[in-house]
């Protein structure tokens, strides 16, 4: 058991000590009165205008307490403080990882800290980059637009701007170098550039959440695409601009920087209450116990392996008090209309299926990886943005495992993160790449690519900007797979149906 | 990501940040002196070069100089002058009576009184003409409105209350003028048209804005205030882009537009301080800064076709040149 295990053991039993459900907690106007915050400066480059006491200034008008540091002082500076911010006039190499272990929010503007931190990877313009206005001319004119990703992102929820494109950047303003950079899975992608969700000029993750390398995040982490002098040049709306919605929204630059800064040192989501197994049954009934759930399946499979595992999972249903309704593929999704939930089997046939239930304003948890481009979920390219592990000739084997990146989500069902065994044995395991939208709960271990399990809430932007009528989830359950669920394994299973029916 | 060298005084820090902060000898000097029947100091300075006339607004009245040879011209004893705005097109003068209350026009060729609105209240501060709209807009430091005239006729158009310290006034060619509000830290736009409050614009980082000026072509509003800074303003975002250091106390502004998208500030303020700013390319940075003229007032005005620059000094008008 390596180090980082360990680690990943410490966090879990902290989690379960306090755990209890709850949603994130919400972005408060005034979160920065009164938080210290300690402030990694350094030079600017050789003519280009420093703002860090700009910012310095900013943050402290909005009630913070804000120290200047070096890269050299010691890290015990940071004892007492709300917030570390890393500013991109600090200079990287000095700074190093001093700051990746502090349980103490961090945001950093600084690109190379990205990788230092384990917030990205570690190549320079694949894992992260800084645009510079004279290598990359063209590049810097695209960042004056940027995109920000769903409305249901924390930061973009706490900036108060709608999803899709609008300018960070005030143009005709004078050069600037912005940077960006390609968190993980287990991260939230909140803007992105070039309309590429792998160059996020905003991202974050939550305390717990899993960065590269399988490093959990010791508190909650934030990068940001700012240069030297990019803060004096973030745009904000105000005035007659401010009077126009549309206006207001498309300036919105300076509020995304304000947003993050206030998330980072808003209350963490915190993990649910783990439960013991023996328990997990009833616990599931009192969630689901009368919710009126429609089943989506193929009737009367001729494979009997198939056929017994839809039966069995369909009985287990029934026996948590559920309200279950079975139909046929072929049937119209009008059969969704009053219903808490679509459950959509593997069992099902993509081609049979077609679209139906895509546009389903109740939640959806669809087990069947195959089909989520015809659901929205993800994008349209079959083997690079979805595929499966499985025995056949694919190049990614059959799989049994998955790693949990997400342990705040109450997707994680208070599981800690990290590998986590969900069948008896290896089977059929969806991979996919979804959209910036959506919250991933597990990818599969040595894909750190590949999302398995992925939820969007309502109003998510999903795949091709199509927005979640209702909660959805992709449960990479293939047709045989019931019969092979670990205890744990099932209950994460009846979690997502608990957490999808909890709201349509 | 450079740290070569760090200073811990945040002081420090703001002053090398806020610009590139020139410390060349100044740039300007005094070429000549333009005395004045006022001993009492000017408190206005406008620069009309289609007339080649320079006004001059004191406690004593108004002076029409003769830009070119210094030479007085007229004088309209109007009661204490606090600001002068011209209308070319309409061949009239218009001069604030911060004591009584009253706005004085005054024929541009003859410099003869030809009307005196009264009632207008105490506490005037700026005066500004819009062509489009042929009104002439005063601000009120003392209770926050914004009067409105009939440039043509002289008749009071009424009144807005938009804040609270109003101050100096500028305009773009779209309909919208800009008022600063010393004490809210804004500026106020407003419509001049529908005649609404169409919004504030901050003016953070800095506090207290004095006066502005409006580059309509590369739409920048360059704001002086009291708090020892110049604000950069883009006025269709509302948001400010840049600032300088200046000096401390009420600030003037006026502006020498050149080619190349060149701008010219100079920016005096009741410290005695001269700060000149330049804006080659949209980036903002300082180019002087005298503090040994003896300047009296805020009172700055640019003459665009010799580049003098006007302002109040001990003995009379400094006329400043390179």
């Amino acid at each position: 058991m390596n180090f980082i295990k360990l680690k990943i053991i410490a966090l879990s039993i902290s989690i379960l000590a306090g755990g209890v459900i709850a949603a994130e907690p919400p972005v408060a106007k005034n979160a920065l009165q009164g938080k210290n915050i300690l402030f990694i400066v350094g030079d600017s480059q050789k003519g280009v205008r420093n703002d860090d006491p700009l910012i310095k200034e900013y943050l402290e008008s909005k009630g913070a307490n804000v120290s200047f540091a070096k890269v050299d002082d010691s890290s015990s500076g940071s004892i007492g403080k709300d917030l570390i911010i890393i500013s991109s006039t600090a200079r990287a190499r000095e700074l190093g990882s001093k700051y990746k272990n502090v349980k103490i929010p961090v945001v950093t503007w600084n690109a190379y800290t990205f990788a230092d931190m384990d917030m990205t990877g570690n190549m320079l313009h694949r894992d992260f980059s800084v645009v510079s206005e004279k290598k990359f001319h063209n590049s810097n004119h695209a960042l004056f637009y940027a995109y920000a990703t769903s409305e249901t992102k924390p930061i973009i929820k706490a900036a108060g701007i709608p999803h899709g494109i609008f300018a960070p950047l005030t143009f005709s303003a004078g050069e600037t170098d912005p940077s960006w950079g390609k968190p993980t899975l287990g991260g939230d992608v909140d803007v992105t550039f070039e309309g590429s969700d792998e160059k996020a000029g905003v991202f974050s993750y939550e305390k717990g959440s899993l960065m590269n390398n399988d490093f959990p995040a010791p508190a909650r982490r934030v990068g940001l695409f700012l240069g030297d002098n990019t803060f004096t040049v973030l745009t904000d709306a105000t005035g007659t601009a401010a009077l126009d919605p549309k206006s207001n929204s498309w300036f919105a630059g300076r509020r995304i920087f304000d947003a993050a800064i206030r998330w980072a040192v808003s209350p963490v989501q915190q993990p649910a209450q783990r439960i013991s197994m023996s328990q997990a049954n009833a616990e599931l009934s009192k969630s689901l116990k009368g919710k009126n759930i429609l089943f989506v399946r193929r009737m009367d499979m001729p494979w009997p392996e198939n056929e017994s595992s839809d039966q069995a999972h369909m009985q287990w249903l029934k026996s948590l008090g559920i309200n279950l309704k079975v139909v046929d593929h072929m049937e119209p999704d009008t059969q969704a209309e009053g219903m808490d939930l679509v459950i959509v089997s593997a069992a099902i046939n993509k081609y049979k299926l077609g679209n139906k239930y895509s546009d389903a304003k109740v939640p959806v948890v669809l087990l069947e990886g195959k089909a989520v481009d015809s659901m929205n979920m993800v994008a349209r390219s079959r083997n690079t943005h979805y595929g499966v592990n499985d025995h056949k000739a694919s190049i990614y084997p059959a799989e049994n495992y998955v790693t949990l990146v997400r342990p705040s989500h109450e997707l994680s069902a208070g599981f800690p993160a990290g590998q986590f065994k969900m069948y008896k044995n290896p089977g059929v395991l969806a991979w996919t790449v979804p959209p910036a939208g959506a919250e991933v709960i597990a990818s599969i271990p040595n894909q750190p690519q590949h999302a398995t399990m992925f939820s969007y809430e309502k109003g998510a932007v999903m795949a091709n900007d199509h927005i979640a009528p209702a909660r959805r989830v992709l449960f990479p359950m293939d047709t045989t797979m019931f019969a092979e669920f670990t205890d744990e394994g099932r209950y994460l299973y009846g979690t997502t149906l608990a957490w999808a029916a909890s709201k349509k | 990501m450079k740290l070569n060298k760090f200073i811990l005084a945040s002081s420090a820090l703001l002053a090398m940040s806020s610009s590139i902060y020139a410390s060349d000898p100044p740039t300007y000097k005094v070429s000549s002196t333009i005395s004045m029947d006022s001993k009492a100091g000017v408190k206005s300075l406008v620069a009309n070069s289609a007339d080649r006339k320079l006004y001059a607004g004191s406690v004593d009245g108004l002076e029409i100089i003769n830009m070119d040879s210094g030479d007085r011209i007229a004088k309209i004893s109007s009661g204490s002058i606090s600001s002068i705005a011209i209308a070319q097109d309409l061949n009239k003068g218009f001069a604030t009576n911060s004591g009584d209350g009253s706005v004085t026009i005054f024929d541009l060729r003859s410099g003869k009184e030809l009307q005196k609105v009264s009632g207008l209240g105490t506490g005037s501060s700026e005066i500004y003409y819009e062509p489009k709209s042929k009104k002439v807009f005063i601000s009120n430091q003392s209770n926050g409105s914004l009067i409105i005239l009939s440039a043509s006729s002289g008749e009071n158009l009424g009144s807005i209350k938009l804040g609270s310290k109003l101050r100096g006034i500028s305009g773009d060619t779209r309909g919208s003028i800009y008022i600063a509000d010393e004490k809210e830290n804004m500026l106020h736009v407003f419509d001049v048209n529908s005649q609404k409050h169409k919004g504030s614009i901050p003016t953070w980082p800095a506090t207290k804005p004095t006066a502005s000026i409006m580059d309509d072509k590369e739409r920048r509003i360059y704001v002086a205030t009291a708090s020892g800074r110049m604000i950069v303003l883009d006025p269709d975002i509302g948001q400010m882009i840049g600032y300088v250091p200046i000096g401390i106390g009420d600030g003037g502004i006026a502006a020498q537009f050149g080619a190349n998208r060149f701008v010219r500030l100079f920016i005096p303020t009741t410290d005695g301080a001269l700060t000149v700013v330049q804006n080659p390319k949209l980036s903002v940075s300082v180019e002087s800064k005298n503090e040994s003229l003896g300047i009296q007032s805020s009172a700055v005005a640019v003459d665009p076709k010799t580049g003098k620059v006007f302002v109040s000094g001990k003995t009379g008008i400094l006329a400043l040149s390179k």
